[in-house]
Parts: C-alpha cells; sequence; structure tokens
C-alpha cells in the first residue's frame, strides 16, 4: 500500500490536479475537504473535460469530476478481494480506510511488486494476454484518438507506425492536450502527445517478464508483437492469474 | 565563460540536434537521454540551465523537475515541449521554479535566443 500519499484539496482546480498528478506521479489523488476524505480523482474522470474542451482547466473545479462514491477497503481486507474490486472496477487503485479515516492508497503497481514472483514459470504471455486491441496510427488526427478514449472507452491505445508499436496512449498522455494554449484537436497530431516507447513483448515469454517490464517501465500495458501486433498484455490480465493462485 | 547546458532528450536525435545549435553559438553542452541519467549528471556537475524533455518514459520530465527542485533548488531549468503551453500553465510553472518553456520545433535562432535570455537572468 502506498502510505505517503499526496492528497488534494476539493477547492482546488483541473489544473491543479493535474499538476500534483504528474509532478507527484501519482495518478490517483484523494480528495479531501478540510480533513474530511471527500472523493477520488483518477485520470478516467477526466474524460468528462476531454468531452468539452471549450472549457477551461482552470476553470472546473475537482469536486466536478471525481468520484465522490468512494469504494474503499480496510486495512485487513483479504488481498483476493482487494484484486476482485480492482479488476471489476476496473480503477488503478482503491483507498484503504478505517472508519472514515483515509489510511492510504492500494494499486495495481502494489499487487503486482507484492505477488508477481508467484506466477513465474507458470504462464505463458499467450495464456494471460488480451486480444482485444484498440490500435491508432501515428499519423491519425489527434480527435480519433481522444474519441476512442472518451466516447469508446479504450484505456490503452496502441499507436502504430504501419506494423510497428511506437507507444501506447492512455490518458495519462491525453491529459496533456488540456494544457496547450489552443485546444484545436483538428491542428494537433498523435506525435505531440506520444511518450515514445517501443516496448513490446513475445506471446511464448514467461508472464513474469511482462510484469517486470510494466514495474521497471512504469506502464500499465505491453504490446504483444510476433512480427505483427497479437494484443496486449495488462496489469488487470495478471493481478487476475495471480488471483487464482492466492 | 562559456554558459554551461544540459539537454535532457529521450530521443537522441533532438538531443544532438539542441546541442549542436547551442554549441555553435558557444554554448558548452553535455547531452543525456534520460530522466536518470539527468540526475547522475547533475549530481557530479553544475549546469547554468537544464533543458528539460517533458515526455520521457520511465521517468517524466515533471518528475525530473520536482527532484531537481529538491535536491538542487538554485537549478534552472525550462521544458522542451511539443504542446505549446497555455498562459496559466507557463505562469503557474514559473510560480513553481521553472525558468522558462521552448515549444519544439523551433528555429536554431529562437532556441539561442531563449536559452540566452534564460541563463543571463
Amino acid at each position: 500500500m502506498l502510505e505517503d500519499v499526496v492528497k488534494i484539496d476539493v477547492q482546488k482546480d483541473i489544473l491543479d490536479a493535474l499538476f500534483t498528478m504528474f509532478t507527484a506521479h501519482q495518478y490517483i489523488l484523494p480528495v479531501f475537504s478540510e480533513s474530511k476524505f471527500v472523493g477520488i480523482l483518477g485520470m478516467s474522470h477526466y474524460a468528462r473535460v476531454l468531452q468539452d474542451l471549450q472549457r477551461k482547466p482552470e476553470s472546473i473545479h475537482i469536486s466536478e469530476i471525481m468520484d465522490s462514491k468512494i469504494t474503499s477497503v480496510s486495512p485487513t481486507a483479504d488481498v483476493k478481494q482487494v484484486m476482485d474490486k480492482l479488476c471489476e472496477r476496473g480503477v488503478y487503485g482503491i483507498p484503504v480506510t478505517s472508519g472514515h479515516d483515509f489510511l492510504g492508497i492500494i494499486r495495481r503497481q502494489d499487487l503486482l511488486k507484492n505477488f508477481l514472483h508467484l506466477i513465474k514459470g507458470r504462464f505463458k504471455v499467450m495464456d494471460v494476454m488480451s486480444y482485444h486491441i484498440t490500435t491508432s496510427s501515428i499519423h491519425d488526427p489527434i480527435e480519433s484518438v481522444v474519441k476512442k478514449a472518451v466516447v469508446g472507452g479504450a484505456r490503452r491505445i496502441v499507436i502504430l507506425n504501419y506494423d510497428k508499436v511506437e507507444g501506447i496512449i492512455t490518458f495519462k498522455d491525453l491529459v496533456n492536450i488540456l494544457l496547450a494554449e489552443k485546444v484545436d484537436l483538428s491542428q494537433m497530431s498523435v506525435k505531440d502527445i506520444l511518450t515514445p516507447n517501443q516496448l513490446t513483448i513475445s506471446k511464448l515469454d514467461d508472464a513474469k517478464k511482462a510484469g517486470d517490464m510494466m514495474l521497471e517501465w512504469d506502464v500499465g500495458g505491453v504490446p504483444v508483437v510476433d512480427k505483427t501486433l497479437e494484443g496486449i498484455v495488462r496489469d488487470k490480465d495478471l493481478i487476475q492469474r495471480i488471483r487464482l493462485l492466492l | 565563460m562559456a554558459k554551461k547546458v544540459l539537454i535532457v532528450d529521450d530521443e537522441p536525435s533532438v538531443a544532438k540536434a539542441v546541442k549542436m545549435i547551442l554549441d555553435a553559438d558557444g554554448f558548452e553542452t553535455r547531452a543525456v537521454f534520460g530522466g536518470e541519467d539527468c540526475l547522475k549528471t547533475l549530481e557530479k556537475e553544475k549546469f547554468d540551465l537544464v533543458l528539460l524533455d517533458i515526455m520521457m518514459p520511465k521517468i517524466t520530465g515533471w518528475q525530473v523537475f520536482e527532484e531537481i527542485k529538491k535536491k538542487h533548488p538554485e537549478q534552472k531549468v525550462a521544458f522542451l515541449t511539443v504542446i505549446k503551453y497555455s498562459t496559466t500553465v507557463k505562469e503557474k510553472l514559473e510560480k513553481e521554479g521553472l525558468s522558462g518553456c521552448i515549444t519544439k520545433p523551433f528555429e536554431n535562432e529562437e532556441l539561442v535566443n531563449r536559452v540566452k535570455s534564460i541563463t543571463s537572468k
């Protein structure tokens, strides 16, 4: 569990939240009103802001987009229960609370760090990977990528340059649009927000290797490539397998 | 004495291009290709300016900036960004201690002038 958590005040705006997330490198923020824990702000909550780019991020309060229906776990919760909640809700982290007290956040990477060794030698990437992938070309207008994420609900969009993987775009990348002087999506390209990362894995590799790569490179998914793109292995896929072994 | 600039960009071609432009104008430069190398270099050497790419894998420019602020609070840092930041964002960054933002791509002269302006302050 991450105990040294950076928190944010509910009165702050979206720009404050983005600065906090980027500088603290913490992509899920507990939101507080005075000393009361009132909500959670994760990257996917920015979908609403990305849908209406006419509004400036500094004019939007955190309370407008945060999730105030908090699902939390107790410090004594069974780790299997935590894994189920993380995977079912499709979130990156869950707050740990004791009564009304906020104690910390348990994130997918915390679970991987602690339990990844359990799957060593037990699964190949092909046993755990997802064959459903959303892709875009590096030459595509950014508008189509935003649409795939915001309207289509794609969490990860693999960016291709013909057959070659150039990187993955997630909400972490998309929110960079909100920092721009003029948010004109027709004038922006995928290259403007993509952090090039040609990290890939083979479907014949040990699944643990995928988890090691995720932890080392701080990513939640690795494209599976054997000559061409075949799928993606996500932290969620690994956690679900680990769950079965506990 | 020549002003010293540390260039940090995960794309070696960009880092080398920036280095060439600044070297040609009399700056003393070093190029590194990631946040970890930047922080290691700053432990050993002093620079008048760190030109820092924002979008890097593993450790982003934002994180590197935070680390620099903690360990070398006097160090001048400018962001190299592809997106042209809004005035509000730039003001906020300056408040956080950033010395400037340089938007890529840039003309050689523009880059040199911005670096001269920041290092002479």
